[in-house]
């Protein structure tokens, strides 16, 4: 007899993961738990606006068409199903949703056999109202019905080329990209609000706020920016070619340095003579570019202007 | 797919002499045989203009007010609260059931609610709009022994201020709204332009390097405008990303997608899919009669499944519509079916095999548009007058005072000649957009 190895440690602390039952249909359904199914295509343009007359920034009623049904039978592939006798599992399997019959299989809904009525009944009718579909857990053979539907976004193996009509609303999934949006904003205006005046300078010239106005003033659109946008702000934030392109930037409109004198060269413009061979009509984007990549002529330039401007 | 049906390829914007003349000059082709068209089709559009269901609109953009909702009103509960006999509980306005900007909703002091799931009636008896888009309510059942209980979604129907008892005090006004639609006119145009040595060949010449024959060429141009009207009509979109200033125009299709319905089917059964078309349209009180266009596949579904299910294949119109008659010879047939009318066709404009020689197994291809006939009544401007509308609109625009089809010529042999050049152009430009009055009683439905 073969020994049993024992596992270690109390079973019950397990982690376990909680999902829909779909295809077995097996588990105790929990009577509570609602799946809600969105519409994918709005229309914002086409919608009317109500109430307010002649104000065209007023509300608007739902995105989404008013009623939308999706299709309640059809084909759809059932990875379980054995076809006949020592097949392999998986074939495409004719399904129909009816109202309160265990399966959506039409092979097995032979027992009772669905009357012309039950067929007809409007319960079958699978209709999104302003863009919202809402199945309960319990309603098992719903649930498989929209969600093997070939328009399903998350069909799993669609057998027709159907575009995507519809989405499973994932509540954990959107709480947490909400939670990260605002953590996102949180850290953008922190940053913004914490900035040093150069380093805020760097990135308002990439914003393109007006320098030629008060620290505070330039303050006020910065975090306006890093509110509005906070990803792209972060991601700016940390870009150290903003800098260059700043540096490089201010020190032309200083006259500090000068690509008119000799066209092709960078010019000191005090020094008289040239610190850098152009190869492109864009002095900024060229420069800032070299310092990227460790060019030795281009880093020294960068450090001499910065100490200039900064400094 | 026969490949003689897509067009030859276009050539650049030049007018260059054909070389049917040989260079001995030795043949002489006089002789012409008439140009055989081919393909025609059932202009719906075309026929909707032609019984008057048009408007001629003084500008750009075009509006129309519908009421928003029923007569009467429901809101749903946002989520589930148990009560216990007889009991008060606090429920709140779901989404959905605002307006304003959320700082409105139906329920107010002394409304009574029937519960459409339970059939319990409630009493209103406090309100809070405190805060927008989540406004709570509380309800006690009017009946001691019964409790007040909702599930997430419930249906509590209005029955107004109902039961208020003696001496009563005023109530809330509950006003009821208006949904303003708008959609815009827009342009389309063809030009053509033959130099005066196309104009000396009279029989074949050559413009922009195509074959063509002279008056064929302006026959065909507004053939095509023609066309391209209708399709563009059920087709077109707004737009925001042209490189000028120009704001599109919703066709048919944009419009029933947004405010219409729309139903998935995978088989047509005329017991399972017209009926649930049937109860749909119900639903949003349609009217008694539909005009079906369906493109060739779904037509040919109904078709069979009509003949199959229905003894005698349903009834089939000889005459009389209040179109007079002309939906028959429009290739329209007619059947009733739960009461109500339907004049099926086959609408070719659908059909991207037959309109332009596609292969045809576009989305378009499986695409039926269900519109409701007929007129409807409201209030005009004075709020006194009826008025009464088509459901389905052509608007349209006359620039300058011009033609619904302003066509004009150019050129040094223009019927007026101007300009230097030795040619005469045709330009033909028109402006229409269309509105459907009621979109939500319009569907499309698609066999998937």
């Amino acid at each position: 007899m073969a020994t049993i190895e024992k596992k270690r440690g109390n079973p019950n602390f397990v982690k376990r993961t909680v999902e829909p039952d779909i295809a077995g249909i097996n588990n105790a359904p929990n009577l509570h738990k609602e799946y809600i199914f969105q519409l994918i295509r709005t229309h914002e343009k086409q919608k009317p606006i109500s109430a307010k007359m002649g104000d065209l920034g007023g509300e608007i009623l739902s995105p989404y068409q008013p009623f939308f049904a999706v299709v309640n039978s059809g084909l759809a592939w059932d990875a379980h199903y054995v076809p006949r006798e020592g097949a392999k599992p998986g074939a495409s399997r004719r399904w129909r949703y009816l109202h309160g019959f265990p399966t959506i299989w039409v092979d097995e809904q032979i027992d009772p056999e669905p009357t012309k009525e039950e067929i007809a009944s409007n319960l079958n009718d699978i209709v999104f109202r302003n863009g919202i579909l809402r199945v309960f857990e319990h309603e098992q053979t719903k649930l498989q019905a929209v969600m093997l539907n070939d328009a399903f976004e998350g069909c799993k193996r669609p057998l027709k080329n159907v575009p995507h009509q519809y989405r499973l609303l994932d509540q954990d999934k959107i709480d947490k990209e909400v939670l990260s949006q605002l953590d996102e904003q949180f850290e953008a205006e922190k940053a913004a609000r914490e900035a040093t005046p150069q380093e805020m300078y760097a990135l308002a010239y990439f914003f393109g706020i007006d320098l030629a106005q008060t620290d505070e003033a330039i303050r006020k659109h910065f975090i306006t920016k890093a509110r509005s946008n906070p990803g792209i702000f972060r991601r700016e934030f940390v870009n150290p070619k903003n800098k260059y392109k700043y540096i490089f930037m201010t020190a032309l409109g200083q006259n500090i340095i000068s690509d008119t004198r000799i066209p092709g060269h960078v010019y000191l413009v005090e020094a008289d003579r040239p610190v850098y061979d152009l190869r492109t009509d864009n002095t900024i984007e060229e420069l800032s570019a070299a310092v990227m990549g460790n060019d030795q002529k281009s880093t020294d330039l960068y450090n001499q202007l910065r100490k200039m401007i900064e400094d | 797919m026969a490949a003689s049906t897509i067009p030859a390829s276009f050539s650049a914007p030049q007018v260059t002499r054909y070389g049917l003349i040989n260079s001995l000059n030795v043949i002489n082709v006089t002789a012409f045989g008439e140009i055989v068209q081919k393909f025609g089709f059932t202009p719906y559009i075309g026929l909707n203009e032609l019984a008057g269901n048009e408007e001629k609109s003084d500008n750009k953009q075009v509006r129309w007010y519908e009421e928003h909702g029923r007569a009467l009103n429901f809101v749903t509960a946002a989520g589930a609260v148990s009560g216990a006999a007889g009991a008060s509980i606090t429920v709140t306005v779901g989404a959905g059931n605002y307006w304003s900007n959320g700082t409105l909703s139906l329920p107010s002091v002394g409304m009574e609610f029937r519960s459409a799931q339970t059939g319990i009636i409630t009493r209103c008896t406090a309100v809070n709009r405190t805060t927008p888009f989540a406004h709570t309510f509380s309800i006690t059942p009017i009946v001691s022994t019964q409790a007040a209980t909702v599930a997430a979604g419930e249906e509590l129907l209005s029955m107004g201020f109902y039961q208020v008892g003696g001496s009563s005090d005023v109530t809330e006004t509950i006003i009821p709204t208006v949904d303003r639609y708008s959609n815009y006119n827009t342009e389309l145009r063809w030009d053509t332009t033959l130099d005066d040595l196309a104009m000396m060949e009279k029989v074949e010449f050559s413009c922009n390097g195509s074959h063509a024959w002279f008056t064929f060429q302006q026959q065909k141009d507004e053939l095509r405008q023609y066309l391209q009207r209708e399709y563009n009509l059920m087709n077109g979109i707004q737009a925001n990303n042209l490189p000028y200033d120009e704001s599109g125009s919703d066709g048919v299709l944009a419009q029933v997608a947004a405010n219409g319905q729309t139903l998935n089917y995978s088989q047509f059964g005329t017991q399972t899919v017209m009926a649930q078309v049937d109860r749909m349209l119900s639903a949003v009180g349609a009217p008694g009669e539909y005009d079906v266009l369906a493109a060739k596949l779904p037509f040919q579904d109904m078709q069979n499944s009509i003949a199959n299910e229905i003894n005698n294949g349903a009834i089939i119109y000889a005459e009389g519509s209040p179109m007079g008659g002309y939906d028959i010879k429009a290739n329209f047939k007619s059947i009733t079916m739960y009461n109500r009318k339907l004049n099926l066709t086959n609408y070719q404009i659908f059909d991207e095999q037959f309109m332009f020689g596609a292969s045809g197994t576009g989305i378009q291809s499986n695409l039926s548009l269900w519109v409701p006939r007929g007129k409807t009544t409201g209030l005009g401007q004075d709020q006194k007058t009826q008025v009464i509308v088509p459901r389905f609109c052509l608007t349209y625009q006359q620039i300058g005072g011009a033609n619904k089809w302003h066509m004009w010529q150019s050129g040094g042999y223009a019927d007026n000649p101007n300009g230097t050049i030795a040619n005469k152009s045709y330009h033909n430009i028109a402006y229409f957009g269309v509105k459907l009055y009621g979109a939500i009683q319009y569907l499309t439905t698609y066999k998937q």
